[in-house]
């Protein structure tokens, strides 16, 4: 599996990633721009598109592209993808305001555009997007937000508790929006004192150094961590420990389910809310195929109904024929009952 | 700052005047020391818990892979050279040695030694990108700046590739604990003997060089009975200072832990023992479910190791009156244990004592530091690195192989910063392939903050020491301050400015 992804990686980085077997009818060129592969949630994503079943059968060829955590390196790619005549563009933007231009392009070219895990600003293009109809499939964000601070202040609510937050890198929209999340909850436990809310930058050293210095400043005395994703949350986790608390005594939750994360669900140290991202992979591409392919009936195992897992959606996430403007791919807080299954998964 | 240790002066007056200036040239010497010590001063005075004892120890391990990666800096830069690649050498690093350190994991045949070699095999790892880094720069003459900069790109795809962008999870205990073990503090004989052999050293030579200075002759040293004498002295001050600091340390929180008592049936106030809380903090016991709590302070510094659990609580008992003890509760900073339940104290207690012990990372840092320090004062190799940056020709000409010099310098670099890196991963449970993103920044802005001189050939590594810290001190108090993390990172920028421009040091030399 190592090697295996490590070879993934490689064409990855070499920009093209080819899947897909040589059948008689030409296969549909589909490109997918990704903000970056360093983290493991993109590297889940791309695991999840490059396996899609459509790609199995030889109907798709899907290159991804790196966009190495930069906006114009996507924009670049995507005049790339436009030169080479591409059938359709799986986009996952950097960020909420950074691709408008990009699948401007795409649009003016006559080449269909899906979201995928992250939006794009409309706002300055709307003329486009109403006319060409781009389709977005990715999670709530302040949806995330709420549960997870649900899962902390669960047992003390009522009662006050107090709690810190710590941030995404302040202005991306998973974070704006989760924040948002978290803060609804907040505004609902009136009793509850918001300590601190400063941001780690999505990273688990940052988020650990942040922690030690906040214990230090109110003497082990926090109630509940919120992180927004779960590298922060497991790097509280490791500072809690590290100082020698009993992370047992500190309802946690993060939200993304990386592995590390479900590893630390096991033990019983955290909550975690899985943003499934091969859902959102293989989710855009049946809706890109739906675009380019009269009839097609979707592949992927994620619109299964009626539901015979999580991860079958089904009713919570309607196919519609491939139509609806948004689809909102539930999120699943990791329990005992599905963490083995997901750990298995992931080796 | 002086570049070479230059005790053998030959200045022969001996008025006031030079007295004076040679009192004010140290002092400007250690400049950054002074800087550092004023801005803990700071601290301390607007942030209450800034001057305890926990979170000095937070600032030193949380400036230890910092400061090891300076350190690393400042070897380079002392020969006018750059390495612009730590940063991805740590996660490179990181991810090769976790991958054999958790090797038993995947594989079953796995030897006892595997953490240590794996450590070994990181190091390793570390040491061949700096091998390649150097050789670039010495054999071809290719700009440090341009060939690190190439490796900052291609360490970090090497890591992505070792691992398919995942991270390296479930590290073992024993390997993390390079990165999250602590090491007790020594009693107080083991302090006094630190003490004595600093002292000592400190005197005897401070009595050459005043043999020197008085007699002019280069190679002069002390006769005999004035070390002897110096060495008294040193034993009777240290002895002084180790009990001294045993019993002035609890104040400030070393040496000491809290334990609270919570009655949490009867509701009547604990029966009357020595409490050191504040009234503010009283009333937030008060106020905690389960009835009021009292806090009573162990001091065991000058003990030398903390009493046994059984031993802290019958002195206690001692003190109060338990009307029953299935209602009191022990609260270790947190950490709630029935009295009844003592038996099963042990581990628990020894957590909470623990966390007065010395962080391993910061104990690598600072013996990382002290190695540095001897091998660049104290060797002919360090002599040869600040000559080859001094001026690499005449280096040259006066028969240093410069070349392997440079070579070396980044292969230190190199293997410093895999130290970095596996301090990292252990401190955070994993190798993470985006690990250290930027690192390079901070370890120059410590060696630059400490005086080191971007032109090679001037500086220090007890400045970048001390630069490091800086950065980890301001961190750290701006964290407790609850300060805006945007406006740390425009605090920060500016601090590194001032502190250079501030640097007498760089004054003098201009």
């Amino acid at each position: 599996m190592q090697f295996k992804s490590a070879m993934m990686a490689t064409m990855a980085s070499a920009i093209a990633l080819t899947a897909g077997a040589a059948v008689a009818q030409e296969p549909v060129r589909v490109g997918a721009a990704v903000y970056g592969l360093r983290a493991e949630f993109m590297q889940l994503w791309t695991d999840g598109i490059v396996n899609h079943p459509a790609v199995a059968a030889g109907l798709v060829e899907v290159t991804v592209f790196d966009g190495n955590y930069d906006a114009l390196v996507q924009q670049n790619q995507f005049e790339t993808m436009i030169t080479e005549d591409y059938d359709a563009i799986v986009f996952v933007p950097i960020d909420i305001e950074a691709g408008a231009t990009a699948v401007q392009m795409a649009f003016d070219a006559g080449i269909p555009v899906i979201g995928s895990n992250t939006r794009i600003n409309t706002d300055s293009i709307p003329d486009v997007i109403e006319s060409a109809g781009y389709q977005y499939i990715g999670s709530n964000d302040v949806l995330a937000g709420r549960m997870e601070a649900e899962s902390v202040v669960a047992d003390f609510c009522d009662d006050g508790g107090r709690v810190v937050i710590i941030e995404g890198p302040i202005g991306q929209s998973a974070q704006i929006e989760r924040r948002q999340g978290n803060l609804e909850v907040l505004a609902e436990c009136p009793n509850v004192e918001l300590l601190e809310m400063q941001t780690a930058n999505w990273s688990r050293a940052e988020a650990l150094t942040l922690m030690e210095n906040w214990l230090t400043s109110y003497q082990g005395d926090i109630d509940g961590i919120i992180g927004q994703n779960d590298e922060m949350a497991l790097g509280a986790i490791e500072a809690l420990r590290q100082a020698g608390y009993d992370v047992a005594d500190y309802p946690i939750a993060g939200i993304d389910g990386i592995t590390d994360a479900l590893q630390a669900v096991k033990n019983g140290d955290m909550v975690s809310i899985l943003q499934d991202a091969q859902a959102q992979a293989q989710g855009a591409l049946d809706l890109a195929l739906a675009q380019v392919i009269d009839d097609y009936e979707p592949m992927s195992e994620i619109w299964v109904a009626p539901e015979t897992s999580w991860y079958h959606y089904g009713e919570r996430m309607p196919w519609n024929g491939g139509q609806d403007a948004v689809y909102n791919v539930p999120w699943t807080p990791v329990t005992a009952d599905i963490v083995d299954e997901l750990l298995a998964a992931r080796q | 700052m002086t570049t070479l240790p230059q005790e053998g002066g030959n200045r022969s007056s001996s008025s006031a005047t030079t007295a004076l200036q040679a009192t004010l040239r140290t002092l400007s010497k250690y400049g950054i020391i002074v800087a550092f010590f004023v801005l803990c001063a700071v601290l301390a005075v607007v942030e209450e818990n800034f001057l305890t004892a926990n979170n000095l120890l937070n600032v030193l391990r949380q400036t230890s892979i910092n400061g090891i990666l300076a350190i690393g800096m400042t070897f380079v830069i002392l020969t006018r050279g750059i390495d612009l690649s730590v940063g991805s050498v740590v996660a490179l690093a990181g991810v090769v040695s976790a991958t054999f350190a958790t090797m038993d994991t995947r594989m079953q045949l796995v030897p006892e030694t595997m953490p240590l070699v794996a450590i070994m095999l990181g190091i390793m790892a570390g040491m061949l990108t700096g091998a390649i880094n150097g050789f670039l720069v010495s054999r071809f003459a290719v700009p440090a700046f341009v060939v690190t900069l190439g490796m900052l790109s291609a360490a970090r795809g090497g890591t992505l590739l070792w691992t398919g962008g995942l991270p390296v999870p479930n590290l073992d205990p024993s390997y993390r604990w390079i990165g999250d073990g602590v090491i007790q503090v020594g009693n107080v004989w083991m302090l006094m003997a630190v003490l004595f052999v600093v002292l000592g050293y400190v005197g005897i030579r401070w009595l050459n060089a005043a043999e020197r200075r008085s007699n002019g002759a280069l190679g002069a040293s002390a006769s005999g009975t004035r070390k002897l004498t110096a060495l008294a002295v040193s034993a009777v001050v240290s002895a002084a200072l180790a009990f001294g600091l045993a019993q002035a340390l609890p104040a400030i929180g070393i040496g000491q832990t809290h334990l609270v008592f919570t009655e949490s049936a009867t509701g009547e106030e604990a029966g009357a023992f020595a409490v050191d809380v504040t009234d503010d903090e009283l009333d937030f016991f008060a106020e905690q479910e389960g009835g009021p709590r009292r806090r009573v302070s162990v001091d065991w510094a000058a003990e030398g190791q903390p009493p046994a659990p059984e031993a802290i609580v019958t002195a206690v008992l001692e003190r109060i009156e338990v009307v029953d003890p299935e209602t009191v509760m022990l609260d270790f900073d947190g950490l709630l244990v029935p009295l009844t339940a003592v038996e099963g104290l042990e581990s628990s207690l020894d957590l909470r004592l623990g966390q007065v012990g010395l962080p391993v990372p910061a104990i690598l840092f600072v013996l990382i530091f002290l190695a540095a320090w001897v091998v660049l004062t104290r060797t002919r190799y360090g002599r040869y690195v600040y000559a080859v940056g001094g001026n690499e020709k005449s280096a040259k000409t006066s028969g240093i192989n410069t070349k392997l010099i440079i070579l070396s310098v980044y292969v230190i670099s190199g293997a410093l910063a895999a130290v970095g890196g596996m301090v990292l991963a252990a401190r955070t449970g994993s190798a993470l392939t985006q690990a250290g993103v930027a690192y390079e920044l901070d370890a120059i802005a410590a060696v630059v903050i400490g005086g080191t001189s971007l032109a090679g050939g001037v500086g220090t590594v007890v400045g970048t020491f001390f630069g490091a810290l800086i950065i980890g001190v301001m961190t750290n108090g701006l964290q407790l301050l609850g300060v805006d993390a945007y406006y740390q990172q425009v605090i920060k920028g500016i601090i590194i400015v001032i502190a250079v421009m501030l640097d007498p040091s760089r004054r003098q030399r201009e």
